[in-house]
């Protein structure tokens, strides 16, 4: 027998042979010293290969991090964020505006005495309407609220199943019923509805009650919260606890233990509050009869102050008349404020005015402070031929900036496989180009086609909404693409990735913007986010027929 | 091992984030190997943990778990490179046109590598190896796949894995050579 070959033998020492086929070479082998040196030989340089080719070098183990979109704790941080967010808004929904006009008070100016009437008006129309519906209406819209809630929660909850995180799903599942049931229990707060509803001079209401209707009076005592919905609100009686009352007039004089919170068109306020005022309207009178312990805070047209509040008085409003008593700050921001002779101001009064003559302070009023006003400069009146001088374009674009980074956030925790992309990786650029060109064309076009052929009206009418949203999502494509291109690691821990779609977002949000080439813009990040898009769906689906396991050794 | 893929199985982030500690060096390695450059390994070596942790459900514990995971980035490179669209060319059966002066396995400076400087020269010389040579010895010898598993992966037969890998060691063992005459 001559002697093996090299291809022979490398496949003997690689273990890659068959039974028959092994035994002859080891049959060979035992009497052939030159093939036994060779294939020494071959299994030396067989081991040493494998480790020169397994072994780290030094520069290369220095730690990848892991990769942002890897459902692992780096990403976890950005759930709990999340979550953390979310229970965030809850609670100061919970607490309800109290912090947050509180905030709003003074501090920013964005009291535009206009946007707030229009605002509150629509807010008083609504809360009309949802009183003329009577409490079907609000147990409809309760009852979406907690359907979409628990909608959500229990998408929440299958998303954290096909993760196979138990614990978290059953706890996520008994919320959602928790929710579910929430309604009967809602149930067990008493209300009452109808033309005329009242709670009698000598009735007495234990727990929190909703009322609901034309005409109503709170004549007697509720030891617990009152939610008033009705044409006309009188509040004669005691409330211990909130007094959330809103319709076209109320009126109190009662007595509240903790706070008011009235919308109302028109309303005159009286009585003592434990708590805060929070009055918003076309014509809001704080009467004389008015004892607030704390804040008043008030928006309307009209607002006119004869009562006393403890603490700080903040107006937002056209034309506000202050003959009371302040106990500290009077904050105004409007067109016109007036104090009159008789007002007492503990600390300093503050105005933002429409002219300088509309700031009107007697003297004989007592004011221990100082007496400052400014006069309020109006937005740039909006042109359309000068689109960027204008307020509203750049506030405009700060929205869509905020928008998309929304939605780019949603991405990458909902879907990070979608924002995958970067252009060096996958397929050069001219043909993703190429590719969602042919998207953005061809997609109307077989719309329309379906929608002639009427039974495909369905198809087109999806197909159209699942184009509306790829035009959207393709420019998130393109900026987190140029963001990453931007920003160096930006895909491997949240912080910079989150950087990166923020410049990338704001980069193509301006391009697109800019005159002139701005079309010529949009059109070219259409056309490549639709390719990019494309190109991470293809992947995904090829990922998704990634083979069980690949072939095992035989 | 077996126990922390077994809780990365049962959703334990934990668990995958440490497989991703343990194996990232040697996966980026392997990818580096077969694409050629850092940043193309170190997408390839995101998305290969991407994929394995999509694919974990699958995993059949009767293999060992390295393999199984440095299969996935063979594949996925392959993928890669194909998609270049430069590899199907290179491997068609007829390609080999070019001639090597046979060199034989005996005295190879391949056989003897003490020095990590050695290792680093013998790293280099593969790295400048032609893909068609290069692929199928880095798959045999970094990913140990099998030989049927290199020929599925590269489209190719059997044998002419066998022949490729032959011709790769010849060629590193004169690229070594000559490098050894030089120093």
């Amino acid at each position: 027998m001559s002697c093996l070959d090299e291809i022979t033998l490398t496949g003997y020492a690689d273990g890659e042979m068959a039974d028959d086929d092994r035994a002859a070479v080891e049959h060979h082998l035992r009497g052939c010293t030159s093939c036994r040196d060779l294939l020494a030989a071959l299994q030396r340089e067989n081991s040493s290969l494998a480790q020169a080719l397994q072994e780290s070098p030094v520069a290369e183990v220095v730690r990848l991090p892991l990769p942002a979109r890897l459902a692992v704790p780096a990403r976890s941080d950005v759930r709990e964020f999340g979550w953390g967010l979310a229970a965030a808004a809850a609670l100061a929904l919970a607490v309800g505006g109290n912090a947050l006009e509180r905030a709003i008070s003074g501090r920013i100016d964005l009291a535009q005495s206009v946007a707030t009437t229009v605002v509150l008006r629509s807010l008083i129309d609504g809360g009309f309407a949802v009183a003329q519906g009577g409490t079907a209406m609000l147990s409809s819209v309760q009852f979406a609220v907690i359907a979409i809630v628990v909608g959500l929660l229990f998408v929440a909850a299958l998303r954290r199943v096909w993760q196979r995180r138990l614990l978290g799903s059953s706890l996520l599942v008994a919320l959602a019923g928790a929710l579910l049931l929430l309604p009967t229990a809602a149930q067990a707060i008493e209300e009452r509805d109808g033309d005329v509803v009242t709670i009698a001079a000598d009735e007495v209401v234990a727990g929190p009650i909703v009322l609901t209707g034309g005409e109503i009076t709170v004549a007697g005592t509720v030891d617990s919260d009152v939610i008033a919905i009705g044409r006309r609100v009188v509040v004669s009686g005691t409330v211990r606890g909130n007094l959330f009352a809103a319709g076209k007039t109320v009126d109190v004089t009662g007595m509240v233990g903790g706070s008011q919170h009235i919308a109302a068109q028109s309303m005159s306020l009286g009585g003592e509050v434990a708590g805060n005022v929070y009055a918003a309207g076309q014509e809001v009178a704080l009467r004389q009869g008015l004892r607030a312990n704390r804040d008043a805070v008030t928006a309307g047209e009209t607002i006119t102050v004869d009562g006393s509040v403890g603490n700080d008085l903040t107006v937002f409003g056209n034309t506000a008349t202050v003959t009371g008593q302040i106990g500290r700050d009077l904050d105004f921001h409007g067109d016109a404020l007036r104090v009159n002779p008789g007002a007492r101001v503990g600390r300093n009064v503050m105005a933002e005015v429409a002219a300088g003559d509309k700031f009107r302070v007697d003297d004989k009023a007592a004011v221990a402070g100082t007496r400052d006003f400014k006069v309020r400069i109006d937005d740039v009146e909006h042109d359309d031929d000068r689109p960027f001088v204008t307020l509203g374009f750049y506030s405009g674009l700060l929205l869509r900036l905020i928008a998309a980074l929304v939605v780019a956030l949603l991405l990458f925790v909902l879907a990070p496989a979608l924002i995958a992309a970067r252009p060096a990786s996958g397929q050069p650029v001219l043909k993703q180009l190429g590719v969602g060109f042919l998207f953005l064309v061809a997609t109307p076009v077989a719309a329309i086609i379906l929608a002639i052929t009427v039974i495909g009206l369905p198809l087109a009418l999806a197909s159209g909404v699942a184009y509306a949203i790829a035009l959207y999502l393709a420019g998130i494509e393109v900026a987190l693409a140029i963001g990453q291109l931007l920003v160096r690691d930006a895909r491997r821990s949240f912080g910079p990735w989150a950087l990166a779609a923020l410049l990338g977002l704001l980069i193509v949000l301006i391009a697109r913007a800019l005159p002139i080439v701005g079309g010529v813009v949009t059109l070219l990040v259409l056309c490549w986010g639709l390719g990019l898009l494309y190109g991470q769906l293809s992947a995904l689906y090829r990922a998704a027929r990634l083979p069980a396991q690949p072939p095992s050794p035989a | 091992m077996t126990a922390l893929v077994q809780s990365a199985q049962a959703g334990d982030r934990e668990a995958f984030g440490e497989i991703y500690r343990q194996f990232s060096g040697r996966v980026f390695g392997l990818c580096k190997k077969l694409l050629g450059t850092a940043a193309a390994a170190e997408d390839a070596t995101g998305e290969v943990f991407v994929r394995t942790q999509q694919a974990l459900d699958r995993y059949d514990p009767a293999r060992p778990f390295d393999r199984w995971l440095l299969s996935i980035a063979g594949h996925h490179c392959l993928n890669l490179l194909r998609r270049r669209s430069l590899e199907r060319r290179l491997f068609a059966e007829n390609a080999d046109a070019e001639s090597l002066a046979p060199t034989t396995a005996t005295d190879s400076p391949l056989g003897v590598l003490s020095s990590s400087e050695q290792r680093q020269q013998v790293r280099d010389a593969v790295s400048a190896l032609p893909n068609k040579l290069r692929l199928p010895l880095v798959l045999r010898y970094d990913a140990e796949l099998s030989y049927d598993e290199i020929a599925a992966a590269l489209g190719i037969s059997r044998d002419h894995v066998a022949t490729l890998l032959v011709r790769a060691k010849q060629a590193l063992r004169h690229t070594l050579a000559g490098s050894a005459e030089v120093t």
